[in-house]
Order: structure tokens, then sequence, then C-alpha cells
């Protein structure tokens, strides 16, 4: 059951952030692409969200690995 | 980003230096404020880990460079398993909760930050 919990953990927060992620940094190169002189701004925003999206699984892989190993 | 990224690890090292003043003179919360430094000495570097990879991403993105980047979340990943990992394993030191709930503090004090400048500019 330990296993089933960290892999579910461990996957449905990849799945997540990978889509989040993916979105967050192909709008920010479109936008950098289109308009180069944005590109600071550009970069803070994805910096910002990039930052918040990776916390979901990086919890679950930290949780993961304290319920398949204790 | 600059000025954001100075202010962030200005209020994170004041927050460190809370915890060690609270480390040396309160013993009953020493793991928690041990637990505390950890996790935000994991949060700092993780921060300019995804900072320096973020300004990578928009140099190649304007060179045209190449087409398959990364945004380098195993090595994030990897420092935030290595202070649990070490909470975990000299619990008589560190505060296990607290080293974790510490790895996550600057990207929401970035967050924080963003927003009140971010209104103080418009």
């Amino acid at each position: 059951m330990e296993v089933l919990a960290a892999a579910l953990a461990v996957g449905l927060g990849a799945l997540g952030a990978g889509i989040g992620n993916g979105l967050i940094v192909s709008k920010t190169v479109e936008g950098i692409s289109r308009q180069p002189e944005l590109q600071g701004k550009l970069q803070t925003t994805m910096f910002i969200g990039v930052g918040i999206v990776e916390v979901v699984p990086i919890i679950g892989v930290v949780i993961g690995f304290l319920a398949f190993f204790s | 980003m600059d000025e954001m990224m100075k202010k962030a690890t200005r209020a994170a090292l004041l927050f460190s230096a809370c915890c060690l003043l609270v480390w040396a003179a309160v013993p009953e919360w020493r793991t928690v404020a041990a637990g505390l430094v950890l996790g935000l000495a994991a949060s700092v570097s993780n921060t300019f880990l995804l900072r320096r990879r973020v300004d990578w991403i928009g140099k190649v993105t304007a060179m045209q460079g190449p087409r398959k980047m990364s945004l380098g979340l195993a090595g994030r990943l990897a420092t935030v398993l290595l202070a649990v990992m070490i909470a975990k394993k000299y619990p008589e030191q560190f505060s296990m909760p607290a080293t974790l709930s510490a790895c996550f503090i600057m990207p929401f004090v970035t967050l924080a930050y963003a927003y009140f400048l971010n209104k103080r500019n418009s």
C-alpha cells in the first residue's frame, strides 16, 4: 500500500506540474519571440510561475520517499 | 527579476538570522530553528538554480539556440530531498516538518514581493 501511495503522489504531482510547466514555458518563449523587448518582464513572470508550480511535485516526491522508506 | 531576487534573499537571510537567535536563546525550539535554517538554505539554493535556468532559457530563445531545453527540476528535487534526508537522519538536531515547510518559503516570498512591486509600479 505504501508503494501505491508513493507512486500516486509522485505520478500525479509530476503529471500536473509537467503540463503546467510546459504551458508556462511555451507561452513565455512565444511571447519573447514576438516581443523581445519584453523579455525581462516575461522571464520574471515565468520565474514566479515555475517556482509556484514546482512546489507540488517536490512535495509529492518528498512525501512519496517518506512513505516508501518509513 | 534582480531586484525581486535581492529582496527575497535578504528576507530569507533575515529569517535565518532570527532562527539562529531562537536556536541560541530557546533550547526547546532548537530543533525547529535548525530545521527552518536547513530548509531555507535548500530553498534559497533552489531559487538561484531556477533563476539561472530561466535566464538561460531567455538567452537561448532570443538567440535561436537549441530547441531542447529543460527547467532542471531534478536538481531542485534532489536539493530538497537532501535537506529532508538530513533531517530524517538526524531527528535530534533537525525537525522534519520545519525543514519540509521551510523548503517552500522562497517561491511564496518571491510571489509576495512581485505582487507588491507590481502594485507599487502600477
